[in-house]
């Protein structure tokens, strides 16, 4: 853990100083969103010493759960990786000059390869890659991080609903749970998507975290039905502990580690369906980039420019891969018989 | 057993109703119908779009279309294709062998890898070997699929040139002798096979890895080796034998997430399969030919699970008690 957050500010610091002549030009512009995002590179070092700082007392308390992912060197990986991303995606125009939208020569600067002044090529369109996957990862992350937030409350609930009324209301729920299951995901959300034209960001978000619930409400029903029958929920219960304190008290705290396992993994699983649909069409609306409509642009030049489908790819398959570590990691450190 | 399979097949039917009520209702209240999409950008008059409304009975309340819709298809119509002008039975009998032909090479793909895998390193735990193949799983488990295929293509198929960039046939396949044409099929089915099997080969390999360990901590793994068995004896005859139960179970379940991925992969390398023909009839609100391929999916699943259930009571006689 040390370790993880010395590397971290060295890389902050080397950051601020490779790019101090953009973060002078970001902090005298007139806007104060690129104020913040320059305060925030000048920032980054000394939050990484502070984390440093702090990591070395932390660790020592050997039996917590945060111990065992402090010393899980997944997890280590994982949160690295998600970090990185969340970051660049952040610190975006920190970390290139070039608008990602703009086409400053269609003509003399359109699909040129990776080079020093364009590191990963350029489109079509003669728009830098970099910019636009780095630009793109807030739509991909920000719509994962949305959906999800929406996933864990549905499915929570629903899970909850269904354990705890039980009969009629139980049957219910989980046959529409099963129906949700048994529809064809993707194309589900090629339906909804096409049919209802452009979605916005809302929009979208909303559409993915509503089609997601069904497992998280079926595992949360069965850890529900599973705590119920265990002797301190009985002894509440029979103590007359009313519903919303059983629910607070004694249920949500041991559904912890559920609920944040799928959430973790269902960010990852989110950033690769919603590239798919961008891919097939129905993403960020253009031109702004997205990693799946990056990749669909692409497309046409395929063959004779990878490098534009190369990098938005390798920036999700990052994303999967860290949020995967994370979730695995998780797992392992809340469930100590699962090791 | 009757009542088992009694139980379970109403418990699908159930299912597969609500997802037919479900994606008829979804369809039918999203704007825009096959008439708007039929006469998109043509100069014709109100009159003409509302004769084809009536001869299709898309002026009917939606009740009224529910009912007609859900009566043909108990009578095994599945309806008109708006878009291409033929019923849509013809449209999937199109598109179902290619389909099958790419999902049964990917399926093949999937567990003949995945298992091998799983195998080795189940036999090995926590092995530096180990290791590595849980990275490189994980890896490939993580890549959307459709990136991987155009990678594949890229490299295999345009700078290799050892396969077929696109289609599920050359374009003289027509004129070509039969052994030719077989070859000329499986030629084309390597890269998208691949690129959907590998993908499922990662997750069984995950699963059959914690299956082959969890067998070699029994009792009768033990007793194999006290009798004086070779490894690879104990390997194949004792732990695979054992853990080759649950790879029942994922090969029933592995059937529908073979159908999501197929859309991507058909779209990417235009195999025209069920997928493509969703992703096409979507974009021309094209009521019937969606409704239907999504009522195969969502039997696919139904039929999988089901078929999962029944293989594992044939194999394993603990399950028959309940």
């Amino acid at each position: 853990m040390t370790r993880w957050f010395q590397t971290a500010g060295l890389a902050a610091a080397v950051m601020v100083v490779v790019r101090f002549g953009r973060i002078l030009e970001l902090l005298t512009a007139p806007s104060p969103g690129t104020l913040a995002q320059a305060l925030g590179a000048l920032a980054l070092p000394v939050l990484a010493f502070f984390g440093w700082q702090w990591s070395r007392n932390a660790t020592g308390r050997t039996q917590s759960t945060w111990y065992r992912l402090a010393r899980n060197r997944a997890f280590l990986w994982g949160s690295g990786v998600v970090a990185l991303l969340c970051l660049s995606a952040l610190l975006a125009p920190v970390l290139t000059s070039y608008d990602p939208n703009a086409q400053p020569d269609l003509l003399g600067a359109a699909t040129q390869p990776p080079s020093l002044a364009h590191p990963f090529g350029t489109d079509f369109y003669s728009r830098d890659v970099m910019s636009r996957v780095l630009h793109g990862a807030r739509w991909s992350l920000g719509i994962a991080v949305a959906s999800v937030t929406l996933l864990v409350l549905v499915g929570t609930l629903v899970g909850l609903a269904a354990g705890l009324a039980g009969g009629a209301v139980d049957a219910v729920l989980m046959r529409l749970v099963d129906g949700g299951l048994a529809i064809p995901r993707i194309l589900l959300l090629l339906v909804v998507a096409a049919m209802w034209g452009n979605l916005s960001f809302l929009a979208l978000a909303t559409l993915l975290g509503l089609t997601s619930w069904f497992g998280l409400s079926r595992i949360v029903r069965a850890e529900v039905l599973s705590l119920r029958s265990r002797p301190f929920v009985s002894a509440a219960e029979a103590l007359g502990v009313g519903r919303w304190r059983l629910i607070l008290r004694h249920l949500l705290p041991n559904l912890a580690a559920p609920i944040s396992v799928t959430a973790a993994l269902g960010v990852g699983n989110i950033v690769l369906i919603e590239a798919s649909l961008s891919y097939l069409g129905l993403g960020a609306p253009p031109p702004d980039p997205g990693w799946g409509n990056i990749i669909r642009d692409s497309t046409a030049i395929m063959l004779s420019a990878p490098w534009v489908a190369f990098f938005p790819g390798v920036a999700i398959f990052l994303t999967v891969t860290g949020f995967s570590l994370i979730g695995d990691s998780l797992r392992a450190a809340l469930d100590p018989q699962a090791q | 057993m009757a009542r088992f399979l009694v139980r379970r097949l109403l418990h699908a039917a159930a299912i597969v109703f609500i997802v037919v009520t479900f994606a008829f209702l979804l369809i039918h209240l999203a704007p825009g119908d096959p008439a708007t999409a039929q006469f998109r950008d043509q100069p014709v008059s109100q009159e003409l779009i509302d004769q084809y409304r009536r001869d299709w009975g898309l002026d009917q309340s939606l009740v009224e279309q529910y009912f007609r819709y859900l009566g043909n298809l108990l009578s095994g119509d599945l309806g008109h294709s708006f878009s291409l002008r033929r019923p849509v039975s013809e449209v999937i009998g199109q598109a179902l062998p290619n389909t099958v032909f790419l999902a049964v090479a990917a399926l093949g793909i999937s567990f003949a890898i995945g298992i091998v895998i799983g195998t080795a390193q189940g036999a090995t735990p926590h092995s530096r070997f180990d290791h590595t193949l849980t990275a490189i799983t994980l890896a490939v488990f993580s890549m959307p699929i459709f990136w991987f295929g155009l990678m594949l293509m890229l490299v295999f198929g345009q700078w290799l040139g050892w396969f077929p960039v696109s289609g599920a046939t050359s374009p003289i396949y027509s004129a070509l002798p039969f052994f030719a044409r077989v070859a000329d099929r499986f030629h084309h089915v390597v890269l998208p096979a691949v690129t959907l099997g590998l993908g499922g080969a990662a997750v069984v390999a995950r699963f059959h890895r914690a299956e082959i360990a969890e067998a070699f901590s029994q009792n009768f793994i033990r007793t194999a080796r006290a009798k004086g068995l070779s490894e690879r004896e104990v390997v194949f005859r004792h732990a695979l034998r054992t853990a080759l139960l649950p790879a029942i179970t994922m090969f029933g379940l592995s059937l529908p997430v073979l159908f999501s991925g197929s859309v991507l992969v058909e779209y990417v390398f235009g195999w025209h399969g069920m997928g493509l023909a969703a992703y096409e009839a979507v974009g021309r609100r094209d009521y019937n030919v969606v409704t239907a391929i999504t009522l195969f999916g969502a039997i696919m699943v139904v039929a999988g699970n089901f078929l999962a259930d029944l293989a594992y009571r044939g194999v394993d006689p603990r399950t028959r008690a309940t």
